[in-house]
């Protein structure tokens, strides 16, 4: 059976064809809720968990007739991974991982760093690398807005290089444009960059 | 103010399909230039997409091998009529015979004779045609 027709059965709750579909399926959605497990720092690799999120996407898929909006054949895999990436992250946030939060105690001994610092020096230390902070967010800021000033395209591939750390190639396939073309917007928007930046970096 | 309303998923792995129209493919740019959840989604499923399962791809080589099992044979039969000298004949022919069986099995073969037959077929009728033509003149 095509892609094209297990989906139309399945969209027609044709019950053997959706098993035929988690049974084709289900290792790809597995192993993306495991990968993204992994990305939030929560290898949670216990079956019970991922099976947990497995479960969810499928249902969800079911339940709520997701399979009528896909645009293509093409594009179930793509889709079915993006799904179980989001239904992961919303797992998450419900259900089991509270964010670990950081308690300190009023009697506990000061760190290794700030011991035997006197307050008012310790209150000096603060001060300059509040003064770096500011710097910083200064730039930042600088940075986003001409950033910002860039066409959408050399906006795109620049970020996915920097904030992403994508290479050139999988932009290339991200983006579905030549290689050519995104080491050409890349070049171009951090040339943009520089000579706006320029006069920034230098009165410093 | 920007309108910061996120893309479907139906259309975001449509355009990690490349499925877009261009003038959707323009707009969803557009959002992931300045959307960095979306840009992260998308750029996790790259990932995810790009690598290949290894269970996948021991399957992908066991069906080849499958595919391949009598060319396989051929070869080790080949190959072990040199060691056993004593049925070396026995173990030749049984190699010609699965190299055979491998050639007609193939997909190209099968088209090969596929046309040779139609071909054969047409100059029949052409000889036929010729036939009857000389036979009506007489």
């Amino acid at each position: 059976m095509t892609t094209g027709e297990l989906l139309k059965k399945c969209i027609d709750k044709d019950k053997s064809a959706w098993d035929e579909f988690i049974r084709r399926y289900r290792p790809l959605v597995l192993r993306s809720a495991r990968y993204k497990l992994n990305i939030l720092n929560r290898p949670f690799l216990k079956t019970r968990i991922l099976e947990d999120i497995v479960q969810e996407v499928f249902f969800t898929i079911w339940q709520k007739d997701k399979l009528k909006g896909l645009r293509d054949a093409s594009c179930v895999k793509s889709w079915l991974v993006i799904v179980t990436i989001n239904t992961a992250s919303n797992y998450c946030r419900k259900n089991i991982f509270n964010p670990e939060r950081n308690t300190f105690s009023m009697h506990e001994e000061p760190s290794s760093d700030m011991a035997g610092l006197s307050p008012e020096a310790s209150i000096s230390s603060v001060k300059l690398d509040t003064g770096k902070m500011l710097e910083a967010n200064e730039l930042k800021s600088l940075l986003d807005k001409e950033i910002s000033k860039l066409s959408d395209k050399e906006q795109l591939a620049l970020k996915f290089n920097i904030y992403e750390g994508k290479k050139q190639k999988d932009i290339a396939r991200i983006m579905n444009v030549p290689e050519g073309t995104v080491a050409t917007l890349i070049s171009r928007a951090k040339l943009q960059l520089k000579e706006k930046l320029k006069s920034f970096i230098e009165s410093r | 103010m920007m309108n910061r309303i996120c893309p479907s998923e139906e259309v975001l792995s449509a355009y990690l399909a490349d499925a877009l129209s261009a003038e959707e493919k323009e707009r969803v740019e557009r959002h992931l230039a300045r959307c960095r959840i979306c840009r992260r989604t998308l750029s996790e499923a790259y990932d995810i997409l790009s690598k290949p399962d290894f269970r996948e791809k021991i399957r992908d080589i066991l069906k080849s091998l499958a595919k391949n099992l009598w060319l396989a044979c051929s070869v080790l039969f080949f190959a072990l009529s040199f060691v056993f000298s004593k049925y070396f004949l026995q173990l030749l022919v049984a190699s010609l015979l699965m190299g055979g069986k491998w050639i007609i099995d193939s997909k190209s073969a099968r088209m090969l004779i596929m046309i040779h037959e139609a071909w054969k077929h047409t100059d029949k009728d052409k000889t036929d045609k010729i036939h009857s033509r000389t036979d009506s003149e007489e």
